[in-house]
This record gives C-alpha cells, sequence and structure tokens, in this order.
C-alpha cells in the first residue's frame, strides 16, 4: 500500500519546471531586501536619548560635567578605616533593556540597547563601519517571543577588527509584532551579538509575557 | 558575517533546490507557489544558518520552516486550492494499476492525487508527504513537526485512511508502524 502511494507521489513530482532563475542569487536578494525592511524598521528614538543626556547633566554644576563642589571649609573630612575592599566586578558591555508593550494578544517590544563595543568593518572593503547608530554595529540579533517562529536580524558581511572602540546606546521598536494563539505565560528572549576584544560575544534578555 | 559559511550556504540552495522544490510541490499543489515556498523558507534559515552545524541540521531545519510557511499561508489567505466535500468519482483504473495505462491516466492519477491531498489539513498533509515521499523515519518527522510521535503515528493513519476514501492507496492493511 505505502509503496503505492510512494510511487503516486514520485509521479507526481516527476517533471518539475525549472527554476525562474538561480537560486542561491534569488534567495540573496530576498535576503537583502529582508535586512532592509529590518533595518528600515529601526526607529531611533532621539529625543529620548537627549533628555536623557540633559537629565544627567543637570545633576552637574558645570558642561564638562564635573560633579558640584559640595566640601565646605571647616567641615570634617571623613576618613576611611577597615580593610581594603574588593574590586567590583565591571559591569557587562553591553546592557540590553526589554519593554513588551501588550495589547490583548498582541505583543510589541521595545529594545534598548547600551554600552561599549569596537566599530566592525566592512567585508571586503575593511573600512570601519558608520557610527550613526549603535544598533547597526551589532553583528545580529535573534528574538524569540516563546511562541512560533524565531526572528531576528543579520549584521550582513562585517567583520570584527577590533580597530575602535564605542560607546552608545540606541532604543528601537522591533518591527514585527506577535499575536499569542492563547492565553498564558511566556518568555521573551533577546539576544545581540557586538565585537569585543575576544571576538563577537552575545548579550542576552529576557523578560516574562503575561497575555490574557 | 562570513563569506565562507555565505558560499556554504550557496551552494546548499543551489544542489538542494530541485528536491526541495518537489517537496514544496506536495505540500502546496502547485509549481511555482513551491518555488517560493521554497525561497522564502531558505530566506528565513539564512537569518539561523551559523547556529545550523551540519548540512543535514540545515536540510531538516529547511524542512521544518517549509512545512510551518506553507500552513501559515493557508492560514492567512484563499491560495486558489478549493478543497471539497466529494471528489468526483475516480477513474476505474486508479487503483494501483498503473503499470498498463496510458499517459492520460498517470495524468488522471496525479489529478486526484492533489485534489485529495488537498482535503487534508495541512500538517496531515506534511507528515504523509515527508513519512511516504521523504522516506523519514516516524521519529525524524516529529523533530521537523515538532509533536510527539503519537501525533505523528495518528496523523499518518488518519491521513492513510481519507486517502483510501477516495481509493488512491490500495485495499488497506494498517498503516506502517515499522519505525519509531
Amino acid at each position: 500500500m505505502t509503496e503505492d502511494l510512494k510511487t503516486q507521489f514520485n509521479q507526481l513530482v516527476a517533471d518539475p519546471p525549472p527554476p525562474s532563475t538561480v537560486p542561491s542569487e534569488a534567495v540573496f536578494a530576498r535576503v537583502r531586501t529582508v535586512r532592509r525592511r529590518r533595518t528600515a524598521g529601526v526607529i531611533t528614538v532621539a529625543a529620548a536619548g537627549v533628555l536623557a543626556i540633559a537629565l544627567a547633566l543637570g545633576n552637574v554644576t558645570d558642561i564638562g560635567g564635573a560633579p558640584p563642589v559640595t566640601n565646605t571649609p571647616g567641615a570634617p573630612k571623613s576618613v576611611i578605616t577597615g580593610p581594603p575592599t574588593v574590586a567590583p566586578k565591571p559591569p557587562p558591555p553591553i546592557t540590553v533593556l526589554l519593554k513588551p508593550s501588550i495589547k490583548g494578544r498582541t505583543v510589541g517590544m521595545t529594545v534598548t540597547v547600551s554600552g561599549r563595543a569596537y566599530v566592525p568593518t566592512a567585508i571586503p572593503e575593511g573600512t570601519l563601519l558608520p557610527e550613526d547608530s549603535f544598533m547597526n554595529l551589532s553583528g545580529g540579533t535573534d528574538y524569540s517571543f516563546g511562541e512560533g517562529d524565531p526572528g531576528g536580524s543579520d549584521g550582513g558581511s562585517i567583520d570584527c577588527t577590533r580597530k575602535k572602540l564605542k560607546v552608545g546606546s540606541e532604543t528601537y521598536v522591533i518591527p514585527e509584532t506577535h499575536v499569542f494563539k492563547k492565553p498564558g505565560t511566556y518568555k521573551f528572549t533577546y539576544t545581540i551579538r557586538y565585537c569585543g576584544t575576544k571576538g563577537w560575544f552575545p548579550t542576552t534578555a529576557t523578560t516574562q509575557l503575561v497575555v490574557r | 558575517m562570513d563569506p565562507g559559511r555565505d558560499r556554504e550556504f550557496a551552494d546548499f540552495v543551489d544542489g538542494r533546490f530541485t528536491a526541495l522544490q518537489r517537496f514544496g510541490y506536495l505540500l502546496t499543489g502547485e509549481w511555482h507557489l513551491a518555488e517560493d515556498l521554497v525561497q522564502t523558507s531558505l530566506t528565513k534559515v539564512w537569518f539561523h544558518r551559523n547556529s545550523l552545524r551540519s548540512g543535514n541540521a540545515l536540510e531538516s531545519y529547511t524542512r521544518t520552516v517549509m512545512v510551518n510557511t506553507s500552513t501559515q499561508w493557508w492560514r492567512r489567505k484563499w491560495k486558489g486550492e478549493t478543497p471539497t466535500e466529494h471528489l468526483p468519482e475516480p477513474a476505474a483504473h486508479s487503483s494501483g494499476q498503473s503499470s498498463g495505462q496510458s499517459e492520460y491516466g498517470v495524468v488522471d492519477d496525479r489529478d486526484l492525487l492533489l485534489r485529495a491531498l488537498a482535503t487534508l489539513p495541512r500538517r496531515t498533509r506534511a507528515t504523509l508527504v515527508l513519512r511516504y515521499f521523504e522516506d523519514l523515519p516516524e521519529a525524524e518527522i516529529a523533530q521537523i513537526m515538532g509533536c510527539s510521535l503519537g501525533t505523528v503515528k495518528s496523523n499518518v493513519s488518519r491521513g492513510l485512511a481519507k486517502l483510501r476514501e477516495h481509493h488512491l492507496v490500495a485495499a488497506v492493511s494498517a498503516p506502517a508502524q515499522k519505525e519509531g
């Protein structure tokens, strides 16, 4: 019985038409389109960044960012005693903050990426990527809403050459929202890769989604 | 990011395109849709190619994406298929008597099989194709479909029963359960 079905399947696909174009070229053309679309979907919240900087500068007394002078003449000087404390572990070079927006079963996600990383170089040109977007310096992202197909982006043909360090921050909205099929608690996972001293390194953040 | 891996991926696409296109045809029932399905799926796979080690993993993952994508397409919009409750009366020679029939008979059988496949739920259809066209063991099908072994077995059983209703498979023995 099953041999009969297999024979019928084989007859059905016996004469496939030739592909309309070179398959790999067609796929890479689509990949380029998707990457352009994803890049276009990135919304930089520049105003938020400017506001954050303004607020930070509001806590200091001059343009150079020096802390306010609080030392009054004659005030007692504090003396630190006791054993020397262990140097604190340096913070991770990249910080990822996730902020979900849940409307019914439709969930969107705002991602803030900040920290320091090396600026990648383009292949084959070998030139540093433009630094107008911290997000575009990444080597790619992966995310999953905990249900359905995972998403993400690719950094394209770039290399981690560690020529120039960049400190930056960027907030953007993932261009795709996700509609959950049923209520529940899900875990959103987001990973972004940047160029570090030992090559590409991932930074992963997760957040819980409660869908009602 | 890695030209060597891109080259490897391009070789995989060019080398396996026709096989994937055949699989896509059995999922969609139309050659141009099959080509579109393969290209769409390979585009999705490209973004995850770095996490797939071997060629087998790449092909297996591609089939998973193809099954999921075809199911999504079918859910989202009408794709030209018209499932009907009652199929036309099958030709007298269509029950496993292909050896002596004319070219037109073969074409009739093909048409009948496509129509019958169109009446199956998408995942049942994909399970049957993976089992009887790709010759994959049930455990691997379960992995590709992201379901349990029991679900694969019941899908195969239901799918075969449905095809038997259309006289597309010969008199019926129990569905194959030789692999786990």
